[in-house]
Formats: structure tokens, C-alpha cells, sequence
């Protein structure tokens, strides 16, 4: 095996043999391996002020499974957040503190994970402004939508809960929880039922709900995208966070 | 599967400067669940807190999980939002 030496290093330093092939930079492979499970009485992840605020269009993503089938708030603050009672497929979406999206096929079966996205677009029509997907499929708005253009966040931004509304808790886990201020798209997003890793999409927020740390990660969920605010378990316990995930 | 806090607690909110955070999952005084009057808040635990134990506090009721869960849909523990309804299409 010869070696080449290259006259424009330092001496004594030489390049790869020939015919040996560099060894590539390792990528990190993306693992999921933890999500975090909420009680439907007192748990919830606060993540401090809206990153969404003042945004003209936004995509908010999650993966969630639920343990019930009334009434639970999944995530939000006091101006934005989304109400499901699985056992009639109802889902109500309140945006700047009005109900402007109701659905009634709003399908999560209990025990299974499923893929929520909501997308906001101030630029469309008010009809189409705001829009609900499960599992990559877009779900029906029996209302008349947003009139908003703007999105205006008020209070903090809490997943398992909606801001300060203490009601109807998330009973069930949630994980992989991200932002865009833009409108992303849906099928990559949900990436044929398993989570992938979004980092090239560049998230605004990224809570992944205790990767990679697992429970060592306890009480502190770190924002994987660009916005720094971490999320803080409130009345949780490093056990909440667990191996269930999508 | 959730493994769930063993005990839940329901607890007069007079009470609330006798609760040692330490010895409940609950965060803060500031993070607790309360009852819509305010009158009641929730805790939850594994091993019995001392100040239960000593008769300090004595809980208004002891449930498990999914008994409070059930509790906390009544209309004492869950406000109807104040939220205005669009017309539908």
C-alpha cells in the first residue's frame, strides 16, 4: 500500500493511502425513544411565552395518544389552543380566543398514536385560514373560520393544557412537539406514521418530550429548534417520562 | 402505560402553607390544581406525606387516578370557558 505525500502540508504529514476510502463524518441517527405522559388531572409542560406570537402563518405538529374519551385540552395558550372529546370525534379550535374551527370527525382512538397538525395561513381566504389534520388527513370545519390574519398569543404556552384555563387536562402522552411560523408540509410531517427528524426543516420550537436524556432529562424539556425557551414539567415526576412512543 | 400516582388528594385550601412540596408531585403552591371556588386543591403522592400522616392535614377525600380524573369533569372542578362561538357556515 502506497502512501501519497502532499507537498503543500506540513512535513511529514501524509494524505489517506491510496485506494483507502476516507471514513465519512458519523451522522447521528435520528432515535426516538421517549414521550412524556400527562394525567388529566395537574400535568402539563410550560413552555413560557408564545414563539407564535404576531405570526401572520404557522404549523404546530404533535404526536399524541390518548388514555380517555371526554373533554381534554391537548395543547395552548389563552388565545389558541385545541379541545377533543374522542368518544364523539369532536374537536374545537379556538383562535385568538374564539371557537373558529369545529370538527366532528375528529378521529383519535384511545391507545393509538396519531399525528395532529394544525396550520394557520393569515393569507387565504378566512375559510381556509386555518386547517386540522390527523394523520396527514385534512379534517372538516363545520364553522366559517378565522378573521383573523395575525395570530396574537396571550399567556404562556403549556402542551397537556391551555394556558391558564386549569380544565380538562391531557389525559394520555404526548411527544414530539413542534412549531413552524410558516406553513410546512403535512405529508412530511407525518412521514407515513413515524415521527422523523425535523432538524432540516428547521423548527421554530422542538420539544421531543425527553429524548435523548430520558428521565434524567426531568424537569426540563430543551427546544431542539431555533427558539431557546425550554419546556418545564409542572406537578410531573421523571416516571412521566416514557418509553411509549409512535 | 402511565404509572400513575398511587394516592390523590383532595385538600382544603386553608391548608395550603402546611403542604411540604417535597413529599408531593404537585411543583408549587403555584402550580396546583384548584377547585372552581378556589376552596379545594388537588395533591398527589406515593408515600403518604408526613403532614397526612401526623393528622396536620386531613384530606377532604382520597381517590385513585382515575377517580379523580373523574372528579376533576364535575362542574366544581371544571369552569365552562368563556369563549364566543362563530356562526357556522
Amino acid at each position: 500500500m502506497a502512501f501519497i505525500f502532499n507537498p503543500n502540508k506540513k512535513k511529514g504529514v501524509f494524505m489517506i493511502p491510496s485506494g483507502a476510502t476516507k471514513s465519512p463524518t458519523p451522522t447521528p441517527t435520528f432515535e426516538n425513544l421517549y414521550s412524556c405522559a400527562f394525567d388529566g388531572v395537574d400535568d402539563s409542560i410550560n413552555t413560557g411565552a408564545s414563539n407564535l406570537n404576531g405570526a401572520s402563518s404557522f404549523t404546530i405538529s404533535c404526536w399524541v395518544n390518548s388514555s380517555y374519551t371526554n373533554w381534554m385540552n391537548l395543547f395552548g395558550d389563552n388565545s389558541v389552543r385545541i379541545a377533543t372529546k374522542p368518544s364523539i370525534t369532536r374537536c374545537d379550535l379556538t383562535f385568538n380566543g374564539s371557537v373558529d374551527f369545529r370538527s366532528y370527525n375528529f378521529v383519535l382512538n384511545v391507545g393509538q398514536w396519531h399525528n395532529v397538525v394544525i396550520t394557520f395561513d393569515g393569507s387565504l381566504v378566512q375559510a381556509d385560514r386555518l386547517k386540522v389534520y390527523i394523520d396527514s388527513i385534512q379534517v372538516t370545519n363545520s364553522l366559517s373560520g378565522t378573521s383573523s390574519t395575525t395570530f396574537t398569543a396571550i399567556s404562556d404556552f403549556r402542551i397537556g393544557r391551555s394556558g391558564t384555563f386549569s380544565a380538562n387536562e391531557w389525559n394520555g402522552n404526548i411527544d414530539e412537539f413542534a412549531t413552524w411560523n410558516s406553513v410546512q408540509d403535512i405529508a412530511t410531517l407525518y412521514n407515513v406514521g413515524k415521527p422523523s427528524d425535523l432538524a432540516s426543516l428547521s423548527p421554530l420550537d422542538w420539544w421531543r418530550n425527553g429524548d435523548p436524556n430520558g428521565q434524567a432529562s426531568f424537569p426540563t424539556i430543551v427546544n431542539d429548534g431555533s427558539a431557546s425557551n425550554v419546556g418545564t414539567m409542572f406537578n410531573m415526576i421523571a416516571a412521566d417520562i416514557e418509553t411509549n412512543v409512535p | 402505560m402511565k404509572a400513575f400516582a398511587e394516592t390523590y388528594s383532595i385538600i382544603k385550601i386553608e391548608d395550603l402553607t402546611l403542604i411540604d412540596f417535597t413529599q408531593v408531585f404537585q411543583t408549587s403552591a403555584q402550580t396546583i390544581r384548584k377547585s372552581v371556588d378556589e376552596s379545594l386543591f388537588v395533591i398527589k403522592y406515593n408515600v403518604e406525606p408526613s403532614f397526612i400522616a401526623s393528622g396536620e392535614v386531613i384530606p377532604e377525600q382520597i381517590l385513585t387516578h382515575s377517580e379523580c380524573v373523574e372528579l376533576m369533569q364535575t362542574n366544581d372542578w371544571n369552569p365552562e370557558p368563556i369563549i364566543i362561538l362563530k356562526s357556522a357556515k
